[in-house]
């Protein structure tokens, strides 16, 4: 029989301290617990808010962390984060981020600029444009992810083994396609909650 | 994770094969390329096309002569910086507009600064090609470099360098760098505290004004994109193009050292040293080429070579260690790259100098030969098989101005390297008496062990690698 992988629920909110001596730069990272089961419509929709929010300079967090309050100065995060891509996600997982920030901001004021971006998310969701943009960029990269021998060989292994069945890697785009703008603040509001959250905060300094 | 999957699925796979032996390798295959067209637009820039419909993309890459070497040493970063800073805004569009557009077309934009040249690259769905060549052609051409975009740049530098100088391997690479290439362009590989503070946008605005014309530079599409089509784009975008001349050559690089040097960069209470070594080496369009680089693949450029199978798995002082052949336009260098434990520090020195030796002594065996080649014509075809690492052969191609077909008879070149030849550029190209040799680590704990490998004093080097 196979071992019984459900995860505990949250217990509360977090945060953990941490000092690295041979850091230069503060850095704070969160992971939110509780992640739907791959292939649930909740799966898709946090995946492609994974990308609105971290991924590349047009992203959420980017601009809102690193362009506009400049407190960071790299941000990182998706469904799976740290640990595996979309591709190879399967629950129970974690929702992650990680961002290097600058000596004079607090972590706090950085965790204030993330809740912030994740609750506007929980209440309204991507607008109309973010998400068409998402879903143009995730279906380029998954054509160009593709053009591999090991990458298709990788994908059809895959559906099997994770969705069990070596077709859904031809099913997959379509139900990423379809998500809808409603499906991203359901899933944000449902499985980005501040309680399911826990904080790392990194200092930096002290040590050569 | 990918890896782990594999072997699963091939474990569960096999039946009757015999698990206990890799299957063997078949013969090596001969990669063409696929067919280009090349012509030159009225202001000086050169399209090459190469039509590859495997996939519906499309991508192009800009590079324009000059790069890092086109820059004097006191502005070090300060191309990197304009390469950034192409994408941050145009006078139609801010950096956020940029990004935003960029990922509509289903694609990327990205400026990179290279020793040799600075190279825009884009990629995009092919149905969406031509809001990429636009944009493309409008950071390049025209790009705003906004003060608050400048000033942000400068300041996130500064950030960056100070967490790359926790990084002692950062250190060793910088301080390889300035001496292998002392005095010439290319050893500057990084900024530094005043570089950047000379950052301005004035600067970065002179240098793109300089550098940034169509003389002398290379406009390569590759993708799911015709002739007709890339004839159009390349007029409508690029035609009215104007610029002064191209940027010259970096100088040829400084004559090889006469003896081995060991430079030092103190980094107390380290738990690691980093060491780089390595000696200017032979050009991709040597003839003995080949010859070197199937050598250096028994030597350090694969897991399977000697430096890791010795220094990593069978006596332990390392983690990860390897060796590389590096080139830039006017000169070439191969160089060894590896943290060690710091009570390991002389004893990995003495073991990395002793394989050194020994491939100069003998030839390597038949078999190691053959891995070698196997990997790097495997290696290769695999490359090939994206648009992306495709544009990328044949930019370095153009770039480095190797021969029009270098990468067509890559893989028969690789084929005919023989024990014997690759002994001969051994000895000819690896030269462990000249090398220079940069280690950074806790000085206390290993400044006597590394005296015993120069014949004159261990040199103090300071994090900027002077």
């Amino acid at each position: 029989m196979a071992p019984d992988t459900t995860e505990p629920a949250p217990a509360g909110e977090r945060t953990v301290s941490l000092k690295d001596q041979h850091a230069k730069l503060p850095a704070l990272a969160v992971s939110w617990k509780g992640m739907p089961a791959r292939g649930t419509l909740a799966h898709h929709a946090l995946v492609l808010l994974g990308k609105a929010l971290f991924s590349g300079k047009s992203a959420r967090l980017y601009q809102s962390l690193v362009k506009e309050s400049q407190a960071a100065v790299s941000v990182d995060g998706s469904l799976g984060f740290p640990v595996s891509d979309w591709d190879e996600y399967k629950a129970p997982g974690l929702f992650g981020a990680f961002v290097v920030h600058k000596r004079e901001k607090t972590s706090l004021q950085v965790k204030a600029l993330i809740a912030d971006e994740i609750a506007r998310v929980a209440a309204s969701g991507l607008s109309v444009a973010e998400l068409e943009r998402v879903k143009v960029k995730f279906r380029s990269d998954w054509v160009r992810g593709r053009q591999t021998r090991l990458g298709r060989a990788a994908r059809l292994l895959q559906g099997a083994l994770l969705d069990g069945d070596a077709e859904a890697a031809n099913r997959e785009l379509a139900l990423f396609m379809a998500v809808s703008n409603d499906d991203i603040r359901r899933a944000a509001a449902a499985h980005l909650k501040s309680e399911a959250a826990t904080w790392f905060e990194v200092a930096a300094g002290g040590g050569e | 994770m990918n890896i782990l999957l594999l072997a699963l699925a091939l474990a569960t796979a096999a039946t009757a094969a015999d698990m206990t032996q890799p299957p063997a390798a078949g013969p090596i295959r001969p990669v063409k390329l696929p067919a280009r067209a090349e012509w030159k637009l009225a202001n000086g820039l050169s399209v090459v096309l190469v039509t590859d419909r495997r996939a519906p993309l499309v991508s192009a890459s800009l590079a324009v002569q000059g790069g890092e070497s086109a820059l004097p040493a006191e502005d070090a970063g300060l191309a990197a910086a304009l390469a950034e800073l192409l994408t941050d805004g145009t006078a139609a569009k801010t950096s956020k507009q940029i990004a935003d557009a960029a990922e509509l077309f289903g694609g990327s934009l990205s400026g990179d600064a290279t020793p040799d040249a600075f190279v825009v690259r884009a990629s995009a769905l092919s149905d969406k090609a031509e809001a990429m060549f636009s944009l493309l052609a409008e950071v390049a051409r025209a790009p705003s470099f906004p003060p608050s975009e400048v000033a942000l740049r400068g300041s996130n530098m500064k950030e960056e360098l100070a967490a790359s100088r926790a990084e002692s391997d950062f250190l060793a690479a910088v301080a390889f760098y300035k001496k292998a290439f002392a005095g010439h362009p290319y050893a500057v590989t990084a900024p530094t505290d005043d570089s950047i503070e000379r950052i301005t946008r004035d600067r970065v605005a002179a240098a793109h004004k300089r550098l940034f014309t169509p003389r002398g530079a290379v406009l390569l599409l590759v993708g799911d994109i015709g002739l007709e089509q890339a004839h159009a784009a390349a007029e409508r975008h690029f035609g009215s193009w104007k610029g002064g001349a191209a940027a010259a050559d970096a100088p040829p690089v400084p004559a090889p050292k006469a003896e081995r040097t060991v430079y030092l960069l103190d980094r107390p209470k380290s738990s690691q040293v980093s060491f780089f070594l390595g000696n200017l080496a032979a050009r991709e369009d040597n003839p003995a080429y080949f010859d070197l680089l199937v050598l250096n693949g028994v030597l350090g450029g694969s897991f399977s070579s000697r430096l890791v199978r010795d220094l990593r798995e069978a006596k332990g002082y390392t983690y990860s260690i390897g060796s590389r052949l590096e080139h830039r336009r006017t000169g070439s260098l191969v160089r060894i790259r590896t943290p060690v434990r710091t009570e390991a520090a002389g004893d990995a020195l003495a073991a990395i100098l002793g394989h050194l030796q020994d491939v100069r002594d003998s030839e390597p065996t038949a078999e190691e030969v053959g891995q070698a080649k196997a990997y790097l014509a495997g290696s290769f075809a695999r490359q090939m098989e994206t648009q992306e690492g495709l544009a990328e052969a044949i930019l370095h191609q153009k770039l480095l101005r190797l021969p029009a077909d270098f990468y067509d008879t890559y893989v028969d070149r690789i084929s005919a390297v023989t024990p014997a030849s690759a002994l001969k550029a051994a000895r000819t190209f690896l030269r462990p008496d000249e090398m220079t040799v940069v280690a950074v680590g806790d000085a206390a704990k290993i400044k006597d062990a590394l005296s015993k490998f120069t014949k004159k004093p261990v040199v103090s080097v300071g994090v900027d690698g002077d």
